[in-house]
């Protein structure tokens, strides 16, 4: 293995196009936070427009008669206290102070309070079942049960980590979060797919004679030169990132690597901090990542054309789509896990109505997975790449 | 060290290429494989090797078979080197990398690099990019290559291609002293007088077998070997009476056995061969180029040097 280490690093970091495409690849990551300066950022003043309109509306829709009674006057009070909220939060936010007006703490109270007690009191509502409008109010103003319960979660998350409301989306550490989203989701696959493709096919192609026949199994040159072009790929992605925040430190408000984060586990959401978030994508990235370079430089060993072993990992990077047309069967499918991001915001659980689609499967399938490449391509690695004729069975019966 | 192909036989698809081939090799020989191209001897060692599918026959080294299974093949490439094709070089490697990678993937060790680089008088170009090579320098490197790898067998394909004479000969001289250490070489080439030089036996591929082997140990038989026309040769045939065991080599090479003839009879040859003209005598026994001719019916095409059309017997 130190020997196809060695030399192949040699070779990877010597062929021009692997320069290119890493150089490429570290100054687009490097650059990314740049692309976001000067947007302008947007508060969400319209949302609560509608949410203040609503909740104005709905005592319209409601007979005074159902606000009679214990209950009555209680959903009442709720509603009507909601309805200030959304006016106070309003006014919050018409100051662009963020959180707080500085001076006004003690008139005008803290955005994210406010935000906990509407939450609060939309519970209430919620379970307020014996309240005679009560599928009105569920239908037309409440938002769902998960969904206030999320909101719940994420200002305990807050005040835990005792921060504000991030308004700024372009702040440091929300870019982080995007780029590393957009990264594990999309242009890793780019960049390992253009990497690997042709990477034993280059072999067979131009330097078949000084590679065929090296004292080295062939699985052993298959898995280093996997985790080299791994390697690779991930210290450029890092640098690239790391840069990228740096840069963003200097012209962007900093915002917190301990902001909160959605996580989907097993039916419920919690919320971890950014940089537990971060550890997670890129861990996860990484498993499948190096899944999926086996699969190509396997496949670049098998098939002397990129275009091809391209098109085939397109394929399998857009698998988890068949899903949506087909019955999945079982939460343990693998290709439902090629989409880490969706994994980890539970996106896929819904979109796929299968709640067990929860990421710490995931490094649990990568294993089963990678012992199902090694049975294939052990089988693979006994024929022969020929010189001109594709691969062969080593004895002709 | 021994090396033992046994009734190996190699088909593309329904067209066999070699069929039912066999030997035994010890070590300190080196072996010469001559065949005209298309006839099999890089898919002898390609088979060999397991480069290619083989359709039957066996591989053994020391008495130990050495089959299909991943294991085998394995253990045979930690034996056998095969000589790169100079087109298949990495461009962007240097010439001493390219030799280090080979010891280093070989042999475990490179501190016989530089000796080879000097032994083969490549100092000069040797830490340069390949890209910059000449066609004799990448042979030269190739050669190198499979040195370092130290193995105790050596297939050279083509080795002196590209090759100047001195370099052929500097080629010559290393093959030696490796057959000295006691490794077992085969090389194929085209230049067959070369191969006299240091083949201990030349094998002969014709009709997808193993035709003929043409030891150097065996008792040789003296020849008279003229170059002559087709014109030239009728002409002797008429005046002198020539031995039955004359070989006719293609159109222009007479080999007249010497030990039938008395003195009286080689003199009256000498003397009808001076009024020919431009004929070339050696006196010899048979070398590897003459079996050639002979086995494949080898005619010079372009054998012309203006004088065709001339008198046979010189004024």
């Amino acid at each position: 293995m130190k020997r196809v280490l060695k030399w192949n690093g040699r070779l990877i970091l010597r062929d021009w196009k692997t320069r290119l495409l890493l150089i490429g690849f570290f100054l687009f990551l490097g650059t990314f936070s740049l692309l976001y300066r000067q947007q302008n950022v947007t508060l969400p003043e319209m949302q609560l427009r509608s949410e203040y309109s609503e909740a104005h509306n709905i005592f319209r829709l409601i007979p005074d008669a159902h606000f009679e009674g214990e209950l009555g006057e209680e959903v009442q009070q709720r509603l009507g206290r909601n309805s200030t909220l959304i006016g106070l939060n309003r006014y919050i936010l018409s100051q662009r102070e963020g959180n707080t007006i500085e001076g006004l703490e003690d008139v005008v109270s803290d955005y994210l309070e406010n935000g906990r007690d509407m939450a609060e009191n939309n519970l209430f509502l919620h379970d307020a079942t014996e309240f005679e409008s009560h599928e009105t109010l569920t239908s037309v103003y409440l938002p769902s049960r998960s969904e206030i319960e999320r909101q719940l979660a994420f200002f305990d998350a807050l005040d835990e980590s005792g921060l504000p409301i991030e308004w700024n989306p372009y702040a440091s550490s929300q870019i982080l979060k995007q780029q590393l989203e957009l990264f594990i989701s999309v242009v890793l696959f780019i960049a390992i797919a253009l990497l690997a493709g042709d990477h034993f096919t280059k072999d067979q192609e131009n330097n078949y004679s000084v590679t065929q026949g090296l004292p080295l199994p062939m699985k052993t040159q298959w898995r280093g030169r996997s985790f080299l072009l791994w390697l690779l790929t991930w210290l450029a992605a890092l640098l690239g990132i790391a840069v990228s925040y740096g840069l963003s430190l200097f012209f962007e408000t900093t915002g917190s690597l301990n902001y909160p984060v959605e996580l989907y586990v097993s039916e419920t959401v919690t919320y971890i901090p950014l940089w537990q978030y971060g550890l997670l994508l890129i861990g996860l990235g990484m498993i499948v990542s190096y899944l999926f370079l086996l699969i190509i430089t396997g496949l670049s060993w098998m098939i002397r054309n990129i275009y091809l072993t391209l098109f085939i990992v397109l394929v399998l990077v857009f698998l988890p789509q068949i899903w949506t047309l087909v019955e999945p069967l079982t939460s343990w499918q693998p290709s439902f896990y090629t989409e880490v991001v969706s994994v980890l915001s539970g996106e896929s659980a819904r979109r796929f109505d299968l709640s067990g689609i929860v990421y710490w499967k995931l490094p649990i399938i990568a294993v089963g997975m990678w012992l199902v490449l090694e049975g294939i391509f052990h089988l693979v690695f006994k024929l022969i790449p020929t010189r001109r004729s594709g691969l062969k069975r080593r004895v002709m019966q | 060290m021994t090396l033992e192909v046994k009734n190996l036989t190699v088909a593309y698809g329904e067209r066999e290429v070699l069929s039912d081939i066999s030997f035994k090799l010890k070590n300190s020989q080196i072996i010469g494989l001559v065949a005209p191209n298309g006839t099999g001897k890089t898919t002898l060692f390609n088979a060999i090797m397991r480069f290619v599918p083989v359709k039957s026959g066996q591989v053994l080294v020391d008495d130990k078979e050495y089959t299909a299974k991943d294991k085998d093949v394995l253990a045979l490439h930690q034996l056998i080197t095969f000589l790169p094709d100079q087109a298949d070089l990495h461009e962007n490697f240097s010439g001493t990398e390219h030799i280090e990678m080979y010891a280093d993937m070989w042999a475990g060790k490179r501190d016989h690099v530089r000796d080879i680089i000097s032994r083969l008088e490549m100092d000069d170009y040797v830490d340069r990019k390949v890209s910059t090579y000449s066609l004799g320098m990448r042979q030269r490197l190739c050669f190198a290559m499979v040195i370092a790898s130290d193995t105790p067998i050596m297939f050279m394909d083509e080795v002196m291609n590209g090759l100047d004479p001195e370099n052929v000969s500097l080629v010559s001289d290393i093959l030696i002293e490796l057959r000295d250490e006691g490794k077992i070489i085969i090389v194929a080439s085209h230049l067959l007088d070369n191969l006299d030089e240091y083949a201990n036996k030349v094998f002969f591929l014709k009709d997808k077998k193993l035709h003929f082997i043409f030891d150097h140990a065996d008792e040789k038989i003296e020849y008279f070997k003229l170059l002559c026309t087709e014109e030239q040769a009728k002409y002797l045939e008429a005046n002198v009476t020539l031995p039955e065991d004359t070989i006719h080599l293609g159109n222009n090479v007479l080999c007249i056995p010497i030990s039938p003839l008395s003195e009286a009879e080689q003199l009256a040859i000498y003397k009808h061969l001076r009024h020919l003209q431009d004929v070339e005598i050696t006196v010899g026994p048979l070398g590897t180029s003459e079996y050639y001719s002979h086995l494949y019916g080898l005619k010079i095409h372009s054998f012309n040097r203006g004088h065709q059309h001339d008198e046979v017997v010189s004024q």
